[in-house]
């Protein structure tokens, strides 16, 4: 953009300048515009013709205002010229095409009748010279207008500015028909000068293809000198402006500029203060200008505010600011400059010591000693399996550790950490690699007279309320053969030889057993007696019991319509706290799986064992013939199984006994329904204890609890706690 | 038989939970008024599905699941209608969770509906009600009903339940009980050839299982006689 703007303006320079017509003794006329150099040269020609010999005054000007040394004929040098003429005698001064372009404007103070003109010319090999003539502008002047015609033409204008206040700058341009189609304003520096495609301010878009006129108008004592150019390709010619009172254009209100401070804040920041008395602020507009460069704008702080930072500086440099008021009615001229120093870095210590506190498959925290007492944060970066570089993944949670969240199971990922402060980031701290574990297996074991189909809801529930991405699923388990066909020769250890065979088969990891009625019973034969070393090299991390007759239940006769078709399992899960108070008759299954449990040393100080008991019903006593049932003293039961049995509840050996449990404190979860369809399986007789007598009220199944209840809810909390 | 023998074993002096006086049972739950009803939905969902009332609705839902299905469903469309940052996530997958458990035709149409406010997480939902229909009623009807109602999303996921549970004995004769009560007249070849759960098996699965079905409503018709 800015290179575009500088040939625009390039093109803008008058080729030759002429200046002429009477003037008065001592009256600082002056030529908006003086070029050399490039392929440009401007020569300056004065004559007098009075009666009486005078000398005049010729000072150069840079666009910037400060005094511009020309060599003037060839010769050396000046910023001033002091010719004096006799009286008929004239004389020129050459401003050369050699060097490199430079350009300004001339301050004539010119003696009584001496008259003065320039030629502007452009030179360029192989083309004819272009030469334009421009009248002299008018000295003191407030305002300047000058008709225009961009319709297949492009007008250009040089402005100037003479006095010694900074002047801002009206600029309104009508079409032929007197009507505004644009306005814009501009400022300008004491002494300084600026040119412009015309239709390229903004706001003055609409002069593109127009014609009319424009209007330049300032407001005393600064003052304003107009030069209008019109190019046509690389022909030019010069617009003679009018310079006096223009009656059309209203000039500029005089915005206060703010007054502006500054200060280093750290070795890339610093603080700016200023104070303004502009009112109908709508905003500051604060430019910066870095070691010999332009001034940018950086910054629009709000209209009430009195200070910013300016972050992202360099350091060890040298900065200037400046900065002015936007308000409703135009911009303020400039405040003053302010130079700040930034001071020179001091290295920020990298992190040291990144370590792993914990990893699970989807999170790990990090920890490693923060060095750098003035870091505002801990950035963390993680480079991810597949992938060459390392991302960014935010600030840490704390200067010394944090969680890093949303990682996936069994995947190899690389961290570092750096600090970050005001002046910039450390160096990385050491890179540690991190694997996660695999997913957690959970198995899902069914009960007596159910196959692998009885635990599909509790597979979803359990799918939808655990963390994600930590756990898979199994209920691939199916005992159908023993639990509902009862085959000859069925046992609980058979079916946790079964197990065993689908462990071994299963992908290596932390696994979890989640066994309902008899199905607990099978994952703690197979924890007991570790058939064929299935979990050799495997940690089974929790158990989770569903209503389990870990000391047996009172079981129904061979000729019962429910488990007489598989009399030889439930007999092995017998058990009545009735017979003897204060002891529980067991089977010869369910005494030989206590003792070698108790030597099993499971689940010990490292795993987890959630025994489940519904209390559903408070009958102590089966309703069929035989006096079995709960004790006396705790007869809540899930209808099958007393709460007791399910929960374990008996002296053991320490670290033998379930690490939690859970007893339906609002009594409302059955060992399993017993629905409508509970004939079409020969008499679903599960209420062993309570009868409904038919009602079909449903209660909640412990095999398929609710999700977000309270049995799944306690579930949940023991899964999502393992490491 | 194998003998039993005592074992003598301590039983640990424990107080199990006493059930508090203002706990319903599920008795009494299941005969709220209309008005006690809506007063425990609406306690559900100000209190953000805290897990003790979620188990007091469900015993509602289970029983009464006409009167709190669309109201659980009412309740995740009006969540969906809020910007994402103000949803309760886990009020609205608890709630859908519910919708599912409850297992029967007027879960289907709910979940149905949830699908198209967002399909990919409520999609499962359809396995899970019918999963969830094994609690309280044959399993097969519901997906009969399924396909007669459903969307082809809907459908697609009872295909995709019904190819799973091939090797499901249990499942084989809740089917089986399911197409006695659909065709009286018995499983003929043509019935099992044009049955539309049975025409969405892969075609090796479909042969072993039309015999399957065979084997066990001979069961079904002689327990039913029974």
């Amino acid at each position: 953009m800015r290179t575009k703007l500088m040939k625009r303006i390039l093109f803008a320079v008058p080729a030759l300048l002429t200046v002429t017509g009477f003037v008065h003794g001592g009256t600082p006329y002056l030529l908006p515009q003086l070029a050399y150099g490039g392929g440009w040269s401007t020569t300056v020609y004065l004559s007098n013709t009075g009666s009486s010999a005078g000398t005049s005054v010729l000072t150069f000007y840079d666009d910037s205002g400060n005094l511009l040394s020309a060599p003037v004929n060839g010769g050396l040098p000046v910023s001033t010229l002091n010719p004096a003429l006799g009286p008929g005698a004239s004389v020129s001064f050459d401003f050369l095409s050699t060097g490199p372009l430079r350009q300004g404007w001339i301050s004539l103070d010119l003696a009584a009748e001496v008259n003065a003109y320039a030629v502007f010319k452009q030179s360029v090999s192989g083309s004819q010279d272009q030469e334009a003539v421009v009248p002299l502008a008018a000295p003191g002047a407030t305002s300047a207008s000058f008709p225009f015609d961009n319709r297949s033409l492009v007008t250009t204008a040089a402005v100037v500015n003479a006095s010694s206040a900074s002047a801002m700058v009206n600029i309104v341009v009508r079409n032929a028909a007197a009507a505004t189609i644009g306005t814009a304003q501009i400022t300008l520096q004491p002494r300084s000068k600026t040119a412009f495609v015309l239709a390229d301010l903004p706001g003055l878009g609409l002069a593109a293809t127009a014609n009319g006129t424009v209007d330049f108008v300032t407001a005393s004592p600064a003052t304003v000198a107009v030069l209008g150019l019109r190019f046509r390709s690389q022909a030019f010619t010069s617009i003679p402006a009018y310079h006096g009172p223009i009656s059309t254009s209203l000039p500029p209100t005089l915005i206060p500029a703010p007054v502006l401070q500054g200060s280093p804040l750290t070795a890339t920041s610093v603080r700016l203060n200023w104070t303004s008395t502009a009112v109908n602020r709508v905003r500051f507009r604060v430019e910066w200008r870095g070691p010999g460069g332009v001034f940018t704008e950086v910054a629009q702080p709000l209209a009430a505010a009195t200070s910013v930072d300016l972050q992202g500086l360099s350091a060890s440099s040298t900065h200037v600011f400046r900065m002015r008021v936007e308000t409703s009615s135009g911009l303020s001229a400039y405040s003053n400059e302010v130079q700040v120093s930034t001071t020179a870095v001091t290295a920020i210590p990298a992190p040291t010591g990144l370590r792993l506190v914990s990893a699970n498959q989807v999170e790990a925290t990090l920890a490693w000693a923060n060095n750098a007492p003035s870091a505002t944060g801990i950035r963390v970066e993680i480079r991810s399996p597949g992938t060459t570089g390392f991302v960014d993944i935010g600030l840490a949670t704390a200067f010394s550790s944090s969680p890093i969240m949303g990682l996936e199971a069994q995947q190899a990922y690389t961290f570092r950490v750096r600090a970050q402060s005001p002046d910039g980031y450390s160096a990385y701290s050491n890179e540690l690699g991190v694997t996660t574990p695999p997913k957690i297996t959970v198995f899902l074991l069914h009960g007596i007279n159910q196959d692998s189909s009885g635990m599909a809801a509790l597979e979803g529930t359990l799918n939808g309320a655990l963390a994600k991405g930590r756990f898979t699923m199994n209920r691939a388990f199916s005992f159908a053969e023993c639990s509902k066909e009862c085959k000859p020769g069925c046992s609980i250890s058979m079916g946790a030889q079964k197990l065993a065979a689908q462990v071994k088969a299963s992908p290596p990891g932390v696994i979890v057993f989640v066994g309902y009625s008899m199905g607990g019973l099978i994952a703690r034969d197979l924890i007991a007696n570790n058939w064929e070393g299935a979990l050799n090299g495997r940690t089974v991390a929790a158990l989770v019991t569903l209503g389990s007759p870990h000391l047996g239940y009172p079981y129904a006769s061979m000729a019962d319509p429910f488990f007489g078709p598989c009399g030889a399992l439930s007999e092995q899960m017998s058990g009545d706290f009735r017979a003897q108070p204060g002891s529980i008759m067991l089977s010869n299954y369910l005494s030989a799986l206590t003792q070698t449990w108790a030597t099993r040393g499971f689940p010990g100080n490292n795993s987890q064992w959630l025994a489940a008991a519904g209390q559903s019903c408070g009958d102590p006593v089966r309703s069929l013939t035989t006096p079995k049932g709960c004790s006396d003293s705790q007869p809540r039961n899930d209808r099958v199984v007393c709460s007791q049995s399910a929960t374990y509840w008996v002296a053991t050996p320490p670290a033998t006994a379930p690490t939690a449990l859970w007893s339906d404190p609002e009594r409302r979860y059955v060992h399993t329904q017993a629905g409508s369809y509970s004939l079409l399986f020969g008499g679903y007789a599960t209420n062993l204890f309570c009868d409904y007598s038919g009602d079909p009220i449903f209660d909640l199944p412990l095999n398929s609890p609710p999700g977000g209840g309270l049995l799944v809810t306690r579930i949940k909390e023991v899964l999502d706690a393992l490491p | 038989m194998p003998c039993h023998r005592f074992l003598i074993l301590a039983i640990i002096a424990a107080a199990f939970i006493a059930p508090a006086q203002e706990i319903p049972t599920s008795p009494e739950i299941v005969k709220y008024s209309h008005e006690q009803a809506d007063a425990l939905i609406r306690e559900v969902i100000d209190q953000k599905f805290p897990p003790v009332l979620v188990d007091r609705l469900a015993v509602l839902l289970i029983n009464r699941p006409a009167e709190v299905v669309p109201r659980l469903a009412d309740y995740v469309r009006a969540q969906y209608g809020l910007p994402l940052a103000e949803r309760e996530e886990r009020s609205i997958g608890t709630a859908s969770s519910l919708v599912a458990y409850a297992g029967d035709e007027t879960a289907l149409r709910a979940v149905e509906e949830l699908i198209v406010l967002d399909r990919e997480r409520f999609t499962p939902l359809v396995q899970s009600t019918l999963n969830n229909a094994q609690s309280w009623r044959n399993p097969y009807e519901v997906a009969y009903r399924a396909l007669e109602i459903g969307t082809a999303a809907v459908r697609a996921e009872v295909e995709g339940w019904v190819q799973s549970r091939t090797d499901s004995w249990v499942s084989q004769r809740y089917w089986a009980a399911a197409m006695v009560e659909r065709y009286p007249s018995g499983l003929t070849d043509s019935v099992l050839e044009n049955d539309p759960l049975v025409v969405m098996l892969e075609p090796k699965a479909r042969e072993v299982t039309k015999t399957r079905l065979r084997e066990e409503a001979v069961r079904v018709r002689e327990q039913k006689r029974q």
